[in-house]
């Protein structure tokens, strides 16, 4: 029994940074329409510039939290700017393919200018433990959990009590008609893609003391942050916060039991599941 | 319009400059002054990029030394360089080697299913490849005739370190190797998979108790479930076939778990790799692992060449690595490998054909290469002078514990001070 | 007369396509030729794959489940049976058939992004399965197949063979291609594609019609799986079920025109020879290969999103219209 309760525990805390990396997609897909595979790339340059604030102003990635926040949100003004802004109107397979083109241009462009040497930043507490009664908490992943699902919180408050954050909802729900209720769209769009990013970035960050950079870590998250975004309903920020808390905890079960080698399959067998019997996904709108 | 005509235009100058490139090619004339052509194919983009460089770079210092010194049978070594971060890229790129820059030997591949596809295309051609990463058993098993491979296989490395934690380990526990308990937990690829293969073979013949084997995909970012399920199991040592990045991460979840076995038994790679005990620092000490010989101390080369050979290159290597504090053993196995094939195999070459390649490669005999073993090829092209060695991280350094003849260092930290109570 | 053939029906496109085997006859050496192979099976494989989702606008990146469902049935059957690749590449096309049954009748009714998903979740699926199904794959060790060349066992000492098969695949997967896009089924397709509504509105029974074209996407891929094993001879379950290779059909087809029978091929021809001498060449700079490639596509996607095919039409209008003038200038 103790044993499940911390697999369980250890589920939920992956979770919560998989809910982070997921809300920021939830927003973009949701606002601006955009599947965007690139998506964990942004994690992986977060991660990236963790390490050289830390490698090179010893700043621990607490401490350059806001300084990275503030490059990730510049780096995805800029592909907005100068990419996915002419294709807002394009078909959807374009923009697919776009941002697939996009993720292959990043990684490279990573392995080009840093190698491929695994980055990876020692703090004092990345092997501290909390002990909570009988489970043992892992320090770093319990920060990345409350920060993880406390921004995920704000951004949902965001959305929900001030202007901005009503006319992206607006968008999500009828663009035509917000943009009839002098909605400026493409400000807001831009606005959402650049949360979004920030997001994802600020959920590499968290990683970062747990785990190294490498041109290539973000593509797995890329697709985990895809299905927890359909599971949880597609454009729907809660929907995200609780799919990245369910594919935590189905991970963590499925290597538990059945064992390590099919914990992905676990959530992907899940996400078929659900869509049979959910086409719209758990929190979906039908 | 114009941007039409423009991005068409751009197109065919990529397309007639890139096969402009490949002018000259298939230059096969009998002329000794022609340089000797040798190529180099590792993964230099995608997931296996970091081991993959380092090995380019060690063989490239093979070659310029053996160049220094006149280079093979009095022709320049030219090397060709390739990156396929996958079997099907490394086919394509075997082929560029062999048909179009027209080398006659190849040096590889890091990844043992490269390996097998880069086989396919060079033994059609008679073309030798000099395999020094790839571990899996069928790159000699297969019938290849034109394959020599200086390391040791999985299986025997599996074997190697599943041999040692039953004979020398349980002794050392005070625990009856019959009633010793052993996890395996090892990473899903091909390297993972044939390592932990043999070692399940080699205790099973032992007669010792494999208590948990899981695998897993080297991506994994969080092992806590399969810590869990290893500290249920409650074993005495755990055997690991990893690489780098789930190295580090299964030695913290363990830590942090407090489910550390008594003995941990690391087999190549990940556990072998220099930033292994940079990142872990102290507590990696008394890990130990199985691997080729690596940063043996450099008065275990008595000869005074081989002696000079091994300090210019690991010098060489570390100014253009200068973040490792130790050679990794993939390149030291690249440097020993192409090394050992273009100073002392190609000279004894009759012709420097497929098949007076193959005969030089399997009647040279060598005492000691670079690696610290010899070279003593089968007719399979397998290396059987090479051995797995015990090694143990002591105070940040890879100490060889075993065998006796290489060993420079006693065993410490049995049981681990880090392991479980 | 040829200006005729050019725009109104697909000849050039046909005589490129039919034609294009005379370039591995003319390339220097077996690289050159190797690339040719790879890019006929590349444009076969592309076009297989836009059968479906090319035509209806619902991508799948999932197909590489189907090529490696093709590679597996009949590398396993040639290696355990001594069956010949031939039947094998038929025995892997009834069970491609059924799993497209299977996943096409969970996911086809789908709406738009779940599909999508849902196919790169079954491709998923299918790869672990591959990898923890040890005693029947050999996981993740691969499997190779031994070099024993004869026209039964699908293996041939040289390229040319290899390359006139490709080609024959390309072809025939042309040929089904636009056969289907004059067919009643095909113009369901495309109505579909267009707006899925508006077609079910007008009486076309959408889930049978895109189930038939699943399917048939599927077998054909997974023919070509066949052809891709016996011609790399060594097979694994991330090089060959990975995504990277369901991105590089949608690659090769919407960078050559999506929806199009011939944009595919286009887009093979352009983009499979393209990466394989950029890896080739800039094996220097570990990247740049990917990093140029990327920007190719993006160039592409930003500036001609309809993909080439459509843009070398045009030129091609464009240039007649203007001997047109000149010739009946002179005429005068």
């Amino acid at each position: 029994m103790e044993q499940i309760l911390q697999v369980l525990i250890s589920g939920i805390l992956s979770g919560g940074i998989y809910a982070l990396a997921s809300v920021g997609l939830a927003l973009i897909f949701g606002v601006v329409g955009l599947v965007n595979f690139a998506h964990g790339e942004y994690l992986m340059l977060a991660m990236y510039f963790a390490y050289w604030l830390y490698n090179m102003a010893g700043m621990d990635p607490y401490q350059s939290l806001l300084i990275n926040l503030a490059i990730m949100a510049v780096v995805g003004y800029i592909t907005f700017k100068v990419i996915m802004e002419r294709v807002l109107d394009s078909d959807h397979s374009i923009q697919m393919l776009l941002t697939l083109a996009l993720s292959m241009v990043l990684q490279n462009l990573a392995l080009m200018l840093w190698k491929a040497d695994y980055r990876n930043i020692r703090i004092d507490i990345t092997n501290d433990t909390m002990n909570l009664g009988f489970l043992t908490l892992n320090t770093p992943r319990v920060l990345a959990f409350i920060i993880a699902i406390g921004a995920s919180v704000l951004l949902y408050l965001y959305l929900q009590k001030t202007f901005t954050g009503a006319a992206m909802r607006a968008i999500s729900q009828n663009g035509k008609a917000a943009q009839l209720m002098g909605i400026n769209i493409k400000k807001t769009y831009g606005l959402a893609f650049v949360i979004g990013t920030t997001l994802v970035g600020l959920a590499g960050l968290l990683l970062s003391p747990i785990y190294p950079a490498y041109p290539t870590v973000g593509a797995s998250f890329s697709t985990l942050a895809f299905i927890v975004v359909v599971l949880g309903g597609l454009s729907s920020v809660p929907g995200a916060i609780v799919g990245g808390l369910l594919i935590g905890v189905i991970e963590s079960f499925a290597g538990y039991f059945a064992g390590a080698a099919y914990q992905q399959a676990a959530y992907f067998l899940l996400f078929i599941l659900v869509l049979i019997f959910k086409p719209n996904g758990l929190f979906g709108r039908s | 319009m114009k941007k039409n005509l423009a991005i068409l235009l751009v197109l065919v100058m990529l397309m007639s400059v890139l096969t402009g490139c490949g002018g000259g090619s298939g230059d096969q004339s009998g002329d000794t002054k022609e340089p000797f052509k040798v190529g180099a194919i590792y993964p230099l983009s995608g997931a296996n990029a970091l081991l993959g460089s380092q090995c380019l770079a060690a063989v490239k210092i093979a070659v310029d030394i053996v160049n220094q010194n006149g280079g093979v049978q009095g022709r320049t070594v030219e090397l060709v360089e390739a990156d396929a971060p996958d079997p099907t890229a490394a086919t394509t790129e075997a082929g560029r080697l062999v048909d179009q820059k027209g080398v006659q030997v190849i040096f590889g591949s890091l990844a043992s299913g490269n390996a097998l596809a880069i086989a396919g295309v060079t033994e059609k051609s008679g073309v030798s490849l000099v395999e020094s990463g790839g571990i899996a058993d069928a790159i000699t098993d297969s019938g290849f005739q034109n394959v020599f491979r200086i390391l040791d296989k999985g299986s025997l490395r599996g074997g190697a370190g599943a041999e040692y934690v039953a004979t020398q380990i349980a002794p050392m526990l005070k625990i009856d190797a019959k009633d010793l308990k052993v996890a395996i937990i090892h990473e899903e690829s091909a390297y993972g998979t044939s390592v932990a293969d043999g070692a399940a073979a080699k205790l099973k013949e032992l007669g010792v108790n494999v208590v948990i084997r899981e695998s897993y995909n080297s991506t994994i970012t969080d092992m806590s479930a399969l810590v869990l399920k290893l500290k249920e199991a409650k074993p005495d040592v755990l055997l690991s076939v990893n690489y780098i990045n789930d190295a580090i991460l299964l030695v913290d979840t363990l830590k942090q778990y407090s489910a550390m076995p008594k003995v941990m038994m690391g087999c190549g790679a990940g556990t072998t790799d220099p930033n292994f005990a940079k990142t872990i620092g102290a507590d990696s000490d008394g890990i130990f692992c199985t691997d080729m010989p690596t940063n043996l101390p450099i008065e275990y080369f008595t000869d005074p060449e081989m002696n000079k050979v091994v300090a210019e290159f690991r010098d060489r290597f570390k100014k253009e690595f200068p973040d490792l504090n130790n050679v990794s053993v993939a390149a030291e196995a690249a440097f020993a490998g192409s090394y050992t094939f273009l100073n002392n195999v190609l000279p004894n070459a009759k012709t420097l054909d497929a098949a007076g390649i193959r005969e030089a490669a399997l009647t040279t005999k060598l005492d000691m290469t670079t690696l610290g073993f010899g070279w003593d090829l089968g007719d399979d092209g397998q290396n059987y002078a090479a051995s797995a060695n015990i090694n143990q991280w002591q105070g940040g350094k890879v100490v060889t514990v075993y065998p006796e003849k290489m060993k420079n260092g006693d065993v410490i930290n049995v049981p681990l001070p880090i392991a479980a109570q | 007369m040829i200006k005729k053939l050019l725009l109104k029906n697909n000849s050039v496109l046909w005589i490129i396509a039919i034609g294009s085997i005379i370039v591995p006859f003319l390339l220097p050496n077996r690289y050159f030729q190797d690339i040719a192979v790879m890019t006929f099976l590349w444009a076969g494989l592309a076009v297989s794959w836009n059968l479906y989702s090319g035509y209806c606008n619902r991508l799948s990146i999932g197909h590489a489940a189907f090529l490696g469902i093709g590679a597996y049935t009949s590398t396993l059957l040639y290696l355990n049976f001594g069956i010949s690749p031939w039947i094998g590449m038929l025995a892997g096309g009834v069970i491609s058939a059924v799993a497209a049954l299977i996943i096409g009748g969970t996911t086809l009714r789908l709406k738009g992004t779940f599909f999508v998903l849902s196919t790169i979740a079954f491709a998923k699926i299918l790869e672990v399965m591959t990898v923890t199904s040890k005693d029947i794959t050999q996981g993740s060790l691969g499997l190779m197949v031994p070099f024993q060349p004869s026209f039964l066992n699908m293996i041939w000492h040289g390229k040319i063979p290899y390359a006139i098969l490709t080609w024959l695949y390309m072809l025939i997967v042309l040929l089904i291609s636009v056969r289907l896009e004059k067919s009643k089924l095909g113009y369901s397709l495309i109505a579909l594609g267009e707006n899925q509504q508006a077609a079910e509105n007008l009486g076309v029974n959408s889930t049978r019609t895109m189930m038939i074209a699943f399917v048939m996407s599927a077998v054909l891929t997974s023919f070509g799986g066949t052809i891709f094993a016996q011609y790399v001879m060594f097979i694994e379950p991330t090089s060959v079920m990975g995504m990277s290779n369901s991105i590089n059909f949608i690659l090769l087809a919407i960078a050559g025109g999506l929806g199009t029978a011939f944009g595919p091929m286009i887009g093979s021809f352009i983009l499979t020879p393209i990466s394989n001498l950029l890896r080739g060449y800039l094996a220097g700079i570990s990247g740049l290969h990917g990093f140029i490639l990327g920007m190719v596509l993006i160039v592409i996607l930003l500036y001609r999103p309809d993909g080439i095919l459509p843009q070398l039409r045009v030129l091609a209008r464009r240039i007649f219209a203007k001997t047109d003038k000149s010739s009946k200038s002179k005429g005068v």
